[in-house]
């Protein structure tokens, strides 16, 4: 569908307007609209079964109070352009992969600890998500203490087979476990999806190669990684020693902080200081992660909502000033 | 996962896939017989492997025809892509035959498609399918064309197999994985079951399926495939004379839509 194209619900009336093409994949594409609420995601699918069965599920999940998948607006069918349908909250953030080929290891290994809640929290309601990879997982803070998950096709109950996957985060692929929905296969998907950051899918000639050559591959990539403390806790996941997101959490936590990289893509002009985000623990105080001045457009936004809060900060004592002025100026006429 | 027979209340989804890379140039008629597997509840699923080039427009049209007499899926893919293709086609062909299982259902109670459900019955519908996918019984026989053009694309093969199994062993429900080579490795055998029916893929066998010789019999190879189901059945219900899919399972595929 082209920009400005205009469609509408048959069951619930919605109007759409389509802003551009975000992506597609292989049950069907994802477009940024306009609707009279503001702008939204639209989800377009091959099949009334396949929109249904991902509406069911973004709409269980979010009813659980898991709020790291879009939350659903609508589900409807339009014209033959957009047969099935669903509507969704748009997250604006920048995928994890964005965030590597950036160079800011800093705020990916910050991303990670949020990336870990996240999952936990749908843990929490018996389902695994079972397609983590670095185009579903989008950071929604400039300084990577807030992530959010996009593709909600591939969450599975706990226990069932894994309904759609990609080779170079499956644990099954690598013969490092079987193909089953459950924390562990989330927590493998994970340290997988760290390491395709640097590597990108793995070389074609894998795909003919058996189990052992492939788990060498990911051995050779492993020692490769950009954050060399890390690589020690992700061999931990890969050979079994660790198997729960806890416990991968905590070891996480404990890696001494990114140091900063000078390395710069050239869109980015901003000082040394761009990437100098320290690795802050996630946790109660996570919140007071310093505002550093960086380049970006998140950042700005952020900047300015700390001036916005400034300014309330002044007013509050405006207001308590007068408050106590007013006070004292009646308690003295009332002595008088 | 424990083998559990087939009983005549356990539900099961039976599916042919075959992988080729041209046409058949002996025996039978592989499109004949895919009726016949349709009409006895079997889907059947082509793959048409192509190595950089093309598979021609006679076995691209054959592989059409058989996936539509077998009221199944077709795809012409690169060997790199058979793993993804064959789990896909799995997938979405044991979908398809619960949707119109559930469909006539409704058109039934209700006289309705489920395209005219409301969107929030339709998603509970949708969970329904999900949910009996996984847990479901599912038969399936991979029918491999083992003829000389096919050596080099032979691991793509095998791996793609054994990715396949390991999806199948992770359903709450019984898998049983059957592979049929062909042509055989005796001058005169058109086929050769390499491995019966198992809920666990053997892959014994598959190390040495690849010994690659002339020939395409993709009929006879359905054939035996077809066989596989009856001997199957005929084994979980021993005594009864009745054996053979179609008294099995008689809600699945034998609809309207069947020849």
């Amino acid at each position: 569908m082209q920009p400005g194209t205009e469609l509408s619900g048959r069951w619930s009336g919605i109007r759409l307007v389509v802003e551009a093409c975000l992506g597609r994949g292989a049950n069907g594409a994802v477009y940024l609209v306009r609707t009279s609420s503001g702008r939204a995601a639209l989800k377009v699918c091959n099949t009334s079964a396949d929109a249904a069965l991902e509406w069911a599920v973004l709409t269980e999940v979010h009813g659980a109070g898991v709020d790291a998948f879009p939350k659903p607006i609508a589900m409807d069918d339009g014209p033959t352009e957009a047969p099935f349908f669903y509507v969704m909250e748009w997250i604006d953030g920048i995928s994890l992969r964005r965030v590597a080929e950036r160079g800011q290891w800093s705020v990916l290994q910050a991303a990670v600890a949020h990336i870990v809640e996240t999952l936990t929290a749908l843990h929490g309601v018996g389902k695994a998500f079972c397609d983590v990879k670095p185009e579903n997982i989008l950071v929604t803070a400039p300084d990577g203490h807030r992530v959010r998950f996009v593709d909600v096709g591939g969450v599975t109950p706990f226990g069932r087979s894994v309904r759609q996957f990609t080779p170079q985060t499956d644990r099954a692929y690598f013969g490092l476990g079987s193909r089953k929905a459950e924390p562990a296969y989330d927590l493998f998907a994970l340290v997988l999806a760290l390491l395709s950051l640097r590597a990108g899918s793995p070389p074609a000639d894998l795909v003919a190669a058996d189990t052992e050559a492939r788990r060498r591959w990911l051995t050779r990539e492993l020692s490769r990684f950009p954050i060399p403390s890390a690589r020690t806790v992700m061999a931990q996941v890969l050979d079994g020693r660790i198997t729960d997101m806890r416990a991968f959490r905590a070891a996480w936590l404990c890696l001494p902080p990114q140091p900063v990289h000078r390395r710069q893509s050239p869109s980015r002009k901003g000082g040394g200081t761009a990437n100098a985000v320290p690795h802050q623990p996630a946790g109660p105080n996570r919140t007071a992660a310093a505002p550093h001045s960086r380049g970006n457009a998140s950042a700005r936004t952020r900047k300015l909502r700390s001036s916005q809060w400034d300014w309330t900060e002044w007013l509050m004592w405006l207001t308590v000033a007068s408050a106590v002025g007013v006070s004292v100026v009646a308690w003295l006429i009332v002595l008088q | 996962m424990a083998e559990r027979p087939a009983t005549d209340k356990q539900a099961t989804i039976r599916q042919i896939l075959v992988i080729t890379d041209g046409f058949s140039n002996v025996g039978e008629d592989p499109v004949a017989v895919a009726q016949e597997a349709r009409r006895k509840g079997i889907v059947v699923n082509v793959i048409g492997v192509v190595d950089g080039g093309d598979l021609g427009r006679q076995g691209k049209q054959e592989a059409l025809s058989i996936a539509d007499a077998g009221g199944g899926m077709c795809r012409v893919v690169q060997p790199s892509d058979l793993s993804a293709t064959a789990q896909m086609m799995t997938h979405q062909t044991m979908q398809m035959t619960l949707q119109q299982v559930v469909g006539r259902e409704l058109m039934q109670a209700m006289g309705k498609q489920v395209e005219d459900l409301p969107p929030d019955d339709r998603a509970r519908v949708a969970q329904v399918v999900d949910k009996l996918e996984d847990v479901l019984r599912l038969e399936l026989v991979a029918a491999v064309d083992t003829s000389a053009s096919m050596r080099d694309k032979m691991p793509m093969v095998r791996e793609a197999l054994r990715d396949l199994s390991l999806s199948l062993q992770a359903r709450e429900g019984t898998s049983m994985v059957a592979i049929v080579r062909f042509p055989g490795t005796t001058d005169d055998a058109p086929f050769e079951v390499v491995s019966d029916f198992s809920p666990e893929l053997d892959l014994g066998p598959l190390e040495r399926i690849f010994v690659a010789r002339g020939g395409t019999p993709t009929g006879p190879a359905l054939r035996a495939s077809i066989e596989l189901f009856d001997g199957l059945a005929k084994r979980a219900r021993p005594g009864t004379g009745v054996a053979g899919p179609e008294s099995d399972l008689p809600d699945l595929r034998r609809d309207g839509t069947a020849p």
